[in-house]
């Protein structure tokens, strides 16, 4: 069994309406890729915002508690947390006249280190898009670039917010594979999308996220079943997209 | 199909060269222009009047373009422009309400009254947390400020009006020596505090959301925006009142020119704003000469066109690469 990096033990998060999110009790491990799947509204992006800190921990809405190797990770500062953590959402835009590099190096911030620049322009193929404005690129080029960004902020956990969406299959596919091989090296993901052929294709194991809850996780085969995917997609008769192998 | 390279920037340090002769060429026209020649005039009462009259323009422009930029940056909007956070109708608040109490908004060449006001202004600002919300009291404190102008406005004599009238659409008129060196000295040294936080600064043009995600302390950046962009914005106010255009704008064909990258960008954007405003004060005494108009109403007579001038041809630029 791979070490454990993120342990998260009851951890709820409460919106004035109501709670968002209501004890959860999971692990990450050291090279393994989870694949958090749910409908709309489940709080799949509340729950990786909340491991990447950028909600903040506010007791009034926050309880449980949240470990990184062991450590608090609440008592590390907003730049700790994303030395060893890169969240990254669907979207990446500016009204402003923002290059491709301007945005991959704005990774670095944290660990100031820029030794994985190149490095990560290369891994996502952005080698003929440096100088370019953000502005000028397609919505799947700007999400290699957010990609870019994350992978050069040089953190141990990618958490990815469906940041494949508007990329091509042909990208999809190919950085997937190539974020898989990371993976293999010691790397984790977590993944937030509603492809289901990226969590069979991809992902170790599952978590499903209904209402806030956690009501299934483990190896994605054993996840993936019929009767989960009927109570979280009742309306729909997609399930059969889950290829899940035998 | 193959993706078109950006037209290659100028260096940042010919830019700076460049701007740096421009100031020192808009500093010596604008001591050069006027009714009075230097010949027939004593040299000291001429550069009292406009020297001191240059460099508080200077300063001022400098300061302006400043904030603009740092606000544009705080909301991730190009739209922000150094009004947008209401503490300058807290300044203008102050000087006109000081003048109708007879207390006179300038003291010993000191602009307290609008320094205070713009101190009263900035204060709740401070202690919001959500930048949503800092947006809408920076615009609901301008909207009040605003109507408490026009209300004291509305009490006063004739004379009242014209003074406050003054302070609303700038004037440059009021300069003192004490004015422009602080002006100058203050504006430099919260740009080059500021500037410390480029890094920073340039992951906020992606947005709140982003810059956290990297490990940007956004709540200590904000504090110190609104601080410095206050203070810079207190500052114009009070020696040169109301005074549009350069802190929207300058940003703009800075970032433009030179790309959005604060490191190199807010220092040209310093110098460009001073610029902006000896020059459009300079032909503003020049055309209109002897009225002495509000240079914020030069400012946009000038500044419009030439922005105008300046993306059309930057648009032809890039179809022709």
């Amino acid at each position: 069994m791979s070490e454990s990096l993120i342990q998260g033990r009851s951890v709820s998060w409460c919106q004035p309406r109501g709670p968002l999110l209501s004890n959860l009790s999971f692990e990450v491990a050291s090279g393994e890729w989870v694949s958090l799947i749910g409908p709309n509204g489940a709080g799949k992006s509340t729950l990786l915002q909340l491991l990447a800190g950028t909600l903040g921990y506010d007791p009034a809405r926050f309880s449980g508690s949240l470990s990184y190797e062991g450590t608090d990770w609440t008592s590390l500062s907003q730049r700790g947390r994303a030395a060893r953590v890169a969240y990254l959402g669907a979207e990446l835009d500016s009204l402003f006249p923002i290059t491709v590099d301007e945005a991959i190096a704005s990774g670095v911030f944290a660990s100031g280190d820029c030794g994985r620049l190149e490095w990560a322009v290369q891994f996502c193929e952005l080698g003929d898009f440096l100088g370019r404005e953000l502005g000028s690129l397609s919505g799947g080029e700007r999400q290699r670039v957010l990609l870019a960004r994350g992978l050069a902020q040089g953190a141990r956990v990618l958490l990815l917010d469906e940041t494949f969406s508007k990329m091509d299959l042909d990208y999809q596919f190919e950085l997937g594979e190539k974020l898989r091989g990371l993976v293999r090296e010691g790397m984790s993901v977590v993944l937030v999308s509603h492809d289901p052929q990226m969590s069979v294709r991809f992902a170790d194991r599952a978590w499903l996220l209904f209402e806030g809850k956690l009501v299934a996780e483990g190896a994605t085969a054993s996840v993936l079943t019929d009767e989960l995917l009927g109570r979280l997609y009742p309306r729909s008769s997609l399930r059969h997209l889950f290829v899940v192998p035998k | 199909m193959p993706p078109t390279p950006r037209p290659p920037r100028r260096s940042p340090g010919s830019a700076l060269l460049l701007l740096l002769m421009l100031s020192a060429a808009a500093l010596v026209a604008s001591l050069l222009v006027g009714e009075l020649s230097w010949a027939e005039t004593d040299p000291a009462t001429l550069w009292s009047i406009r020297g001191t009259r240059a460099l508080l323009a200077f300063g001022v422009g400098g300061a302006l373009a400043v904030a603009g930029m740092l606000l544009q940056a705080q909301f991730s909007n190009p739209l922000c422009e150094p009004y947008t956070l209401g503490v300058s109708s807290g300044a203008a608040l102050g000087a006109v309400l000081s003048g109708a109490l007879g207390v006179g908004a300038v003291i010993e060449g000191m602009a307290v009254g609008p320094l205070l006001g713009a101190l009263l202004f900035a204060i709740p600002l401070l202690a919001i947390h959500r930048v949503e919300a800092l947006l809408l009291a920076g615009v609901l404190l301008g909207l009040l400020g605003s109507s408490l102008v026009a209300l004291v406005m509305a009490l006063s004599d004739a004379r009242g009006v014209v003074q406050a009238l003054g302070w609303l659409l700038g004037d440059l008129s009021r300069a003192t020596n004490l004015g422009a060196a602080m002006v100058l000295v203050l504006g430099f040294g919260v740009m080059i505090l500021v500037r410390r936080r480029h890094a920073e600064l340039d992951t906020l043009l992606m947005g709140e959301k982003q810059a956290r995600s990297v490990g940007v302390p956004v709540e200590s950046l904000r504090r110190e925006i609104v601080v410095a962009s206050s203070l810079l914005v207190a500052l114009g106010v009070a020696f040169s009142g109301m005074i549009g255009f350069v802190g929207l704008m300058v940003p703009h064909a800075i970032r433009q020119w030179q790309g959005a990258a604060h490191r190199r960008a807010l220092p040209l954007a310093w110098l460009a704003g001073g610029i902006a405003l000896v020059v459009s004060d300079t032909v503003g005494r020049a055309v209109f000469s002897p009225r002495d108009v509000p240079i914020g109403v030069v400012t946009a007579l000038i500044g419009v066109p030439f922005y105008g001038i300046l993306r059309f041809m930057q648009a032809r630029g890039e179809r022709h690469v």
